[in-house]
């Protein structure tokens, strides 16, 4: 275990808010179990009021799981010198079996914490809270995962091992060491480009098809998931290596660094904000059938999809400058 | 849009009317930040400072072992050394410590590749002049190794913005450095080089080893990743060790935003009463949350700020920097961070917003029919 | 219209101390007029204008505001149909203390978010009309009785609501002020809005522009009096 502010920072708020969420999680059951809109009973009341707290938990969680998934990244960033080796955060989430699974899991996290709050904006539209049963279960799946993404985080933190010197009677140079680094690399440049830039041409179109004629919202939905996991390869297989115009520096971390001028912020944020929206228009759609958001969802998938589509065009922008205009090629890669 | 500047002028109104009280917490969890910041800064700039001070020392450091310790290295291995493909300025070393029972301190002794002074004569950093208990003439007194008397005369010191380094630093020639320490000829405390290509150093290292098997050669990242752990090892520590304040601290908000006034309190049922929902007060309450922890933070940031860097952090420059009786003069440099402030952010805002948002609501969750009960 | 089907409330239900503050009540009150419940303190006047106002649940039955169940509307939505559609003006009026008079009237309107020029505009025309304009960047303390009222009305029907609800509305007033109420309430009912007022107040209760009077008694409706205007 390394003491780092950072690490402490990171695994106590992880427990927090865990803990935070478990509990509204138990909350939740109750008003799985015993809601009833018709009761004039003081627990019926009791729950519909927890409803309120609960709400507020979560918007502040998923802003706290935002700033933790980029604290994250970073700290592993850091740490990176700490094991021979590691040339960033590729490396250092490498030392042990947890490091990628806890980041994963955390950008699931996120994702799914998005959804939720958009699922709750849409039941506090209805007058009857027609989704409160469904937006509750979803609830304790969230905690769960909470729970395990902290496990994860701590098991992670816990299990490293660095290979330590100190001021005086230094340790021997250690040959046997974990190998590392480019194991996120080497994906071929050119499928990932295609996959890339298809799965954004069909999530394009399917939103603007949306936007105009009000139908095929899934098939968007669908696509700008795609589009989503399409760019996160895209950013190790190709986007990165444009922006640090390095052809072996295939680090999806660097770029939150300064020397490139935290380009990887917009970029991340960009990606979430549209996976998000467009994963939350997609969700919300089975609901349109309830007679109290027939008005609502049609309504709110629009605003969804117009984000969703202008995140990803400013991403395909941001992305797209090293590419176009820097003198920088593939060629012969 | 509208609504949320209703509410926040509403807030900021209800902060500025209770703004005495409002001062007591803000003071309180101003002080709280500043604490944390101030840890963070410092281990932030202490751990740049040794990344600085490092950039320019050789990758690589060969010693000998002997016996399992560390043992004076024949020069001869620099040229074994040479023959490796990679390696390139091998050079042996002269540098050791130095006890002066007068001022009872000390010294670091080195001999720099390109001493240009005479034998008699040396450079010294700040703190060796201070410190030096007989410093007559420009002359300090040393004893050789055989116990004889050696005056030296000081040449030049170094500047005083190196001061962390060079503090007890004393520069002579290799003549000299041998005679203090007794030094034999043909001996060097350790061989330092330069290795052609970064990724390399550790094959490099590896073949040294192998040609020398009594050597232990030491990458400088080896040495800057030690230091890291260090620093981070330390802050980590210090956080620890305040966390019972910071709990204090949090009962501390817990209690403020659960002992509401009685005047709160019927403010808050008129609100319900005149039509506000739950959401609408717990979003006041919340901005009033936000604005105090906004406020709290840039106080606490700025003062940390001023402590640190303005003030070379008196407060706890011992609990951090721990080995130095001797460094107590200079000016760390600023290093800002938003890891950093992420980093606070947790420590601070975040359990504070958890801690506060319960009785918050509990207060929000009023009845609104309970202001048409409430007898006048 | 506002239909009440079989309403009761039981304050603390299933516990000891329940108190049983209104029995199963049938009530329709139609739009428009002024109308006033009598009855002794703790007959359960302040209760029956709380369930019709929507400030609390009935315990059992349902009440119909303009056909629309309200009864089962989720909290948001209830203190939305409420500021649209009840202004109340509370028995100690109940103004924030620390704000000005003009703050003070608009802060209903809030969760509403409508532009602030508009808001304004309304709530100086407000004041205008019950004859408080040069009061408008006053601290409430610094007002009378009288002028409280009349603020703590204007606060009631910032929102332009259809019904508005006063509870013992003179209980605090001298008759020259009481009086003052009651023209201003007969004016409002005049203008088509519905005014519902509980009072144990004789002046307010014989009044002549008082249309429907019902009397109240240990959580019971009596009787009710039709007077002809």
């Amino acid at each position: 275990m390394i003491l780092n502010p950072a690490i402490i920072a990171l695994v106590s708020n992880a427990w927090l808010i865990s803990a935070v969420t478990l509990a509204a999680a138990v909350l939740g059951l109750r008003i799985i179990r015993r809601w009833d809109l018709n009761s004039t009973a003081g627990l019926q009341l009791a729950m519909e009021r927890q409803t309120y707290l609960i709400s507020s938990v979560l918007t502040y969680l998923l802003i706290f799981e935002l700033l933790s998934l980029f604290l994250f990244a970073f700290t592993a960033d850091r740490l990176h010198s700490l094991f021979i080796g590691a040339m960033c955060a590729a490396g250092s989430l490498n030392v042990n079996a947890y490091g990628y699974p806890a980041l994963q899991l955390k950008l699931v996290n996120c994702l799914l914490c998005g959804i939720w709050l958009i699922v709750n904006h849409v039941d506090q539209q209805g007058e009857d809270y027609p989704l409160i049963r469904f937006k509750y279960r979803f609830l304790t799946v969230i905690a769960g995962l909470l729970v395990l993404e902290s496990y994860l985080l701590t098991q992670y933190f816990r299990h490293m091992r660095a290979d330590v010197i100190t001021s005086c009677c230094g340790t021997l140079f250690s040959e046997d060491t974990t190998s590392v680094a480019g194991v996120m690399a080497g994906l071929p440049p050119y499928p990932a480009m295609i996959a890339f830039y298809a799965s954004m041409a069909l999530t394009l179109r399917t939103g603007i098809h949306f936007l105009v004629t009000g139908r095929a919202i899934r098939w968007f939905s669908g696509f700008s998931v795609v589009s989503l996991a399409a760019a996160l390869v895209a950013i190790i297989s190709f986007i990165s290596v444009y922006i640090y115009q390095l052809p072996t520096h295939h680090c999806p971390f660097d770029i939150l660094q300064h020397e490139y001028l935290y380009v990887g912020y917009p970029l991340y944020l960009c990606l979430l904000t549209a996976g998000i929206g467009g994963a939350g228009a997609g969700v919300i759609d089975r609901f349109r059938q309830h007679a109290s958001l027939a008005a609502v969802i049609p309504r709110v998938q629009k605003k969804l999809c117009l984000g969703s589509l202008v995140a990803y065009i400013i991403f395909l922008m941001i992305s797209g400058y090293p590419i176009v205009f820097t003198d920088y090629t593939l060629s012969g890669y | 849009m509208n609504r949320n500047r209703y509410f926040l002028d509403y807030t900021l109104v209800s902060l500025w009317r209770r703004r005495w009280k409002n001062a007591a917490l803000i003071g309180v969890y101003s002080a709280m930040v500043f604490l944390i910041a101030s840890i963070l800064f410092f281990g932030d700039s202490l751990r740049r400072d040794a990344a600085v001070i490092l950039q320019d020392t050789p990758e690589v450091v060969v010693q000998r072992m002997v016996a399992g310790r560390h043992a004076l290295i024949p020069e001869a291995y620099a040229a074994a050394i040479g023959q490796i493909r990679g390696a390139r300025n091998i050079r042996p070393r002269l540098w050791g410590y130095y006890y002066h029972p007068a001022s009872q301190a000390n010294y670091t002794l080195m001999v720099p590749a390109d001493f240009t002074y005479a034998d008699d004569q040396i450079k010294i950093g700040h703190g060796v002049l201070r410190t030096w208990a007989a410093a007559r003439d420009n002359q300090l007194f040393f004893k050789d190794s055989d116990g004889q008397a050696l005056p030296l005369t000081i040449a030049e010191t170094f500047s005083g913005e190196t001061d962390l380094v060079t503090a007890d630093l004393i520069l002579m020639s290799a003549a000299t450095f041998r005679r203090i320490t007794g030094t034999p000829e043909g001996f060097a405390t350790d061989l330092v080089g330069r290795v052609r290509n970064q990724q390399e150093t550790r094959t490099v290292a590896a073949k040294i080893v192998e040609i020398l098997p009594d050597s232990r050669p030491i990458l400088r990242e080896e040495i800057l990743r030690t230091y890291d752990t260090l620093f981070d090892w330390r802050s980590g520590y210090v956080l620890v060790a305040v966390s019972g304040a910071m709990l204090a601290f949090f009962i501390f908000a817990w209690d403020k935003a659960t002992g509401l006034s009685a005047e709160e309190r019927a403010e808050i049922g008129i609100l319900k009463g005149v039509g506000w929902d739950t959401g609408d007060v717990l979003r006041i309450k919340v901005y009033e949350g936000m604005a105090v922890s906004l406020t709290a933070f840039v106080i606490g940031v700025m003062a940390a700020y001023a402590h640190v860097y303005l003030a070379s952090a008196p407060l706890f420059d011992h609990a951090l920097k721990g080995w130095a009786v001797l460094y107590p003069q200079f000016h760390l440099r600023p290093v800002f961070n938003g890891n950093t402030l992420g980093v606070l952010f947790f420590f601070t805002v975040m359990p504070y917003t958890l801690v506060t948002l319960l009785p918050v609501w509990r207060v929000a969750i009023a009845d609104p029919d309970a202001v048409m009960r409430q007898l006048g | 219209m506002i239909d009440l089907q079989h309403i009761s409330k039981t304050y603390h239900q299933g516990r000891s101390n329940a108190v049983a503050a209104l029995q199963p009540v049938s009530l329709k009150l139609a739009d428009g007029g002024f109308t006033v419940v009598q009855g002794p303190s703790g007959s359960g006047k302040t209760t029956l204008l709380s369930v019709i106002g929507l400030m609390c649940r009935p315990s059992t039955g349902r009440i119909y505001v303009d056909g629309r169940e309200t009864t089962s509307l989720s909290e948001h939505f209830a203190a939305h149909l409420r500021r649209r559609t009840f202004g109340f003006v509370f028995q100690n009026h109940n103004l924030i203390k620390g704000r000005t008079v003009l703050d003070n009237i608009m802060i209903p309107a809030y969760p509403e978010g409508e532009p602030f020029s508009r808001l304004r505009q309304r709530a100086l025309a407000l004041l205008d009309r019950l004859k408080l304009a040069d009061k408008a960047g006053r601290q409430v303390t610094a007002l009378s009785g009288g002028e409280l009222q009349r603020v703590a009305m204007a606060r009631a029907m910032i929102n332009s609501p259809s019904v508005l609800i006063a509870d013992e509305p003179t209980a605090h007033l001298d008759t020259r002020l009481a009086d003052r109420f009651l023209e201003i309430a007969a004016d409002l009912a005049a203008d088509g809005m519905t005014v519902l007022a509980a009072s144990h107040d004789p002046r307010v209760c014989n009044a002549d522009c008082v249309g429907t009077l019902i009397s109240m008694h240990d959580g019971r409706l009596l009787d009710n009096k039709q007077s002809m205007p």
